[in-house]
């Protein structure tokens, strides 16, 4: 039995200018394969916004918090008080659109490399999260974020399924709006606090 | 029996096995129970007719959802993940809201021994015009309170 790490098995063609080894291209090729194939499972991720602060410290805002989902997902830095001093609630809410895409069946089936892993369709999901500070009926302040993702599958595997493409979408969008209300801590508990401020919505 | 023979009586097995026996054309169902969700589940075209994965629904089977063949679920609020296995796995999960209807539409695309199944949440418009070609799979569906009770023994076991 022969193996790629085996040098007596190299094979020589070509003439004075130079040999081709055939045995360690084909064992490069055989090495690469794997990368072909599993390139189709990596998930492509975008965020946004981008924030330009990377390290912006924990924190916590307590207020009256409205949301119906899971625990989980509520950006960390509210902290729901059944019952605030402030008129100002938080109201948060996330969406998550799915799309499909797949190449047609008959192009996938005459495509030779569809055997070295070439994509048979792609999974986009686009996950938002919205953040409302609101008094009475009046949204005084809005923080947004979205997590944009997408993966295409092969024949060999399909990766990364909707629901873990959606935790996962949830969580970055949970952390990054976690970032911009730490980012405006202190301006959100001055509209708490009801003190008069200069702040205008941000996103 | 002759070699001949034989090799039609395999060859019409393999046919026939992908032809499941559906119930009648779609009709929209009617309100769902209280605090309920209407979850229609179908799978347009006939690719891959053999494949009838089953579809499950937070970890509980369903039923198996052949090509052209749909079914009601009537979910109760919250998140559902609902799921297909082949040699892949493919699963989806919905924000379940009482009163409101959903539309998940089920492909199978290739894969390199068995079919890979393929669940996504499609808006209404889509899928109301897309399920009207399909019909009823006639098993009976479990209800919320059979999923919200957990998967069998076996099926947990497993996981």
């Amino acid at each position: 039995m022969s193996s790629c790490a085996d040098p007596d098995l190299n094979l020589k063609l070509g003439g004075k200018g130079g040999a081709v080894n055939l045995t360690r291209l084909s064992c490069g090729a055989l090495r690469l394969l794997p990368l072909a194939v599993l390139a189709g499972c990596a998930t492509d991720v975008t965020v946004t916004p981008q924030l330009a602060e990377k390290n912006i410290p924990p924190c916590q805002i307590h207020g009256l918090v409205r949301y119906q989902g899971k625990p989980e997902y509520l950006p960390s830095a509210l902290v729901p008080d059944q019952a605030p001093p402030s008129q100002i609630a938080f109201e948060y809410s996330h969406a998550v659109q799915y799309g499909l895409k797949e190449t047609d069946p008959l192009v996938t089936f005459v495509n030779p490399l569809t055997l070295f892993g070439f994509p048979t369709g792609a999974d986009n999901l686009i996950v938002t999260g919205r953040v409302d500070l609101v008094r009475g009926d009046a949204t005084i302040r809005s923080y947004a974020a979205a997590a944009a993702m997408k993966h295409s599958g092969n024949v060999f595997s399909e990766g990364e399924t909707f629901t873990d493409m959606r935790r996962r979408g949830l969580l970055l969008v949970r952390d990054n709006l976690t970032s911009q209300l730490c980012k405006d801590q202190s301006v959100i508990e001055t509209l708490l606090a009801d003190r008069p401020t200069t702040a205008k919505g941000s996103q | 029996m002759n070699l001949r023979t034989t090799a039609l009586l395999v060859a019409s097995a393999l046919l026939l096995s992908g032809c499941a026996t559906l119930g009648a054309q779609y009709t929209a169902a009617g309100a769902a129970p209280p605090n309920r969700g209407t979850v229609y589940v179908y799978r347009p075209g006939a690719m891959a007719p053999a494949v009838s994965p089953t579809v499950s629904a937070n970890g509980v089977p369903l039923v198996e959802l052949p090509a052209h063949g749909y079914f009601v679920y009537y979910a109760a609020p919250g998140e559902l993940e609902l799921a297909e296995h082949t040699e892949a796995k493919t699963s989806v999960t919905l924000d379940v809201k009482a009163g409101e209807t959903y539309y998940v539409k089920g492909t199978v695309g290739m894969g390199f021994f068995v079919g890979h199944p393929h669940l996504v949440l499609v808006d209404k418009d889509t899928g109301e015009k897309e399920i009207k070609d399909c019909k009823l799979v006639p098993a009976t569906v479990p209800t919320a309170e059979t999923v919200a009770a957990g998967p069998p023994p076996a099926i947990a076991a497993k996981k």
